[in-house]
């Protein structure tokens, strides 16, 4: 199982992240956070302003800036998002606090845009529950 | 159980019409309803979400007391760039007297050509409410919600005076739906 690696509630960064494995974030980042194919996860105390971009990205506290995910951006009931969002996934929980946009067009796929029909419905994104999952074990820093 | 869904005919055609036209700009208001914002953006288009702060009444002048200027209605959005904008049920929650300022800012929003999809009641069942949150099962089916929360006020604006609200549009459907709910469907004159 890989290790996460949180930041604690009690540390603020100034800078730029980068790492190659998941990180959960309990305190301050601010500036830019970068884990290609890994996961990041806001936790519910977690306050980011910056720039992302991950595979996954989990949102529990509070984001303000644009997210790109190669997989999926979700924000939980809890979470408080401003800033745009662009990933092929998108979950956002009822109650989320949300101001930006979403742009789930990636260029991996082609675009599902010519579906004008009314009566006959374009597929559904994928959904999911919110909240499933519970954070592993891993290292404080 | 699940809702039923509720067919909306104006709303099926906005829709369709939005994307008919490559990869849309969509402009959701309200309280969020993640599923309907995902569907959208599932379907290629771009969708900004912005909840907005409706505009509070203009308290009354007592007798001798010095005019205050209300806070001006903003919508902190970019204007004549979106294809969509799907007010909702907004316009019920805004006071008469706020009306031509919410409409204004909606249609300074819109391309022309844009369109605006909202609903009004025609009686309101109460004088209070939550603002609701409306959840699209397809295109043209949407399911109503009322989240739990503060009510506030709710007013009943004639036809006249929502369109006077959105001068600048022209209203292309009023559907009176069997709940009192008038469905309205305006767009921005010019091309299109």
């Amino acid at each position: 199982m890989d290790k996460i690696v949180n930041i604690g509630q009690s540390i603020h960064i100034k800078g730029e992240l980068t790492g190659n494995e998941d990180l959960t974030i309990e305190g301050k980042v601010e500036g830019k956070v970068f884990l290609k194919d890994h996961n990041l996860t806001v936790g519910a105390n977690g306050k980011i302003v910056a720039e992302v971009q991950a595979k996954t990205v989990m949102v529990l506290g509070e984001v303000t800036g644009n997210i790109t995910a190669d997989d999926k951006v979700e924000v939980a009931a809890t979470g408080t998002m401003r800033g745009d969002i662009q990933a092929p996934r998108v979950v956002l929980a009822d109650g989320a606090k949300f101001k930006g946009a979403i742009d789930m067009d990636t260029s991996k796929k082609p675009s599902m845009s010519a579906s004008p029909s009314m009566s006959a419905p374009a597929p559904r994104p994928a959904m999911e529950p919110v909240g499933a999952g519970a954070p592993g074990k891993g290292a404080n820093i | 159980m699940a809702a039923a869904g509720q067919p909306c005919g104006g709303l099926g055609r906005a829709v369709a019409r939005a994307f008919r036209e490559g990869k849309p700009q969509i402009l959701v208001l309200g309280p969020l309803c993640g599923e309907s914002v995902v569907f959208l953006a599932g379907r290629g288009a771009r969708v900004h979400v912005d909840e907005v702060d409706l505009p509070a009444p203009i308290a009354k002048r007592q007798p001798g007391e010095t005019p205050v200027a209300p806070h001006p209605f903003k919508i902190d959005q970019p204007s004549g760039v979106y294809d969509l904008v799907l007010a909702w049920e907004m316009f019920d929650f805004v006071p008469p007297e706020r009306l031509p300022e919410f409409g204004a800012e909606i249609v300074r929003l819109l391309r022309v050509g844009g369109q605006l999809v909202f609903f009004a009641h025609l009686k309101p069942p109460a004088p209070t409410a939550v603002l609701p949150r409306y959840r699209l099962l397809a295109d043209d089916m949407i399911v109503r919600e009322e989240p739990t929360g503060v009510e506030i006020p709710r007013y009943a604006h004639s036809n006249l005076m929502i369109e006077r609200a959105i001068a600048g549009l022209s209203v292309q459907n009023i559907h009176l739906q069997r709940n009192q709910m008038r469905e309205i469907l305006a767009s921005k004159a010019g091309v299109g």
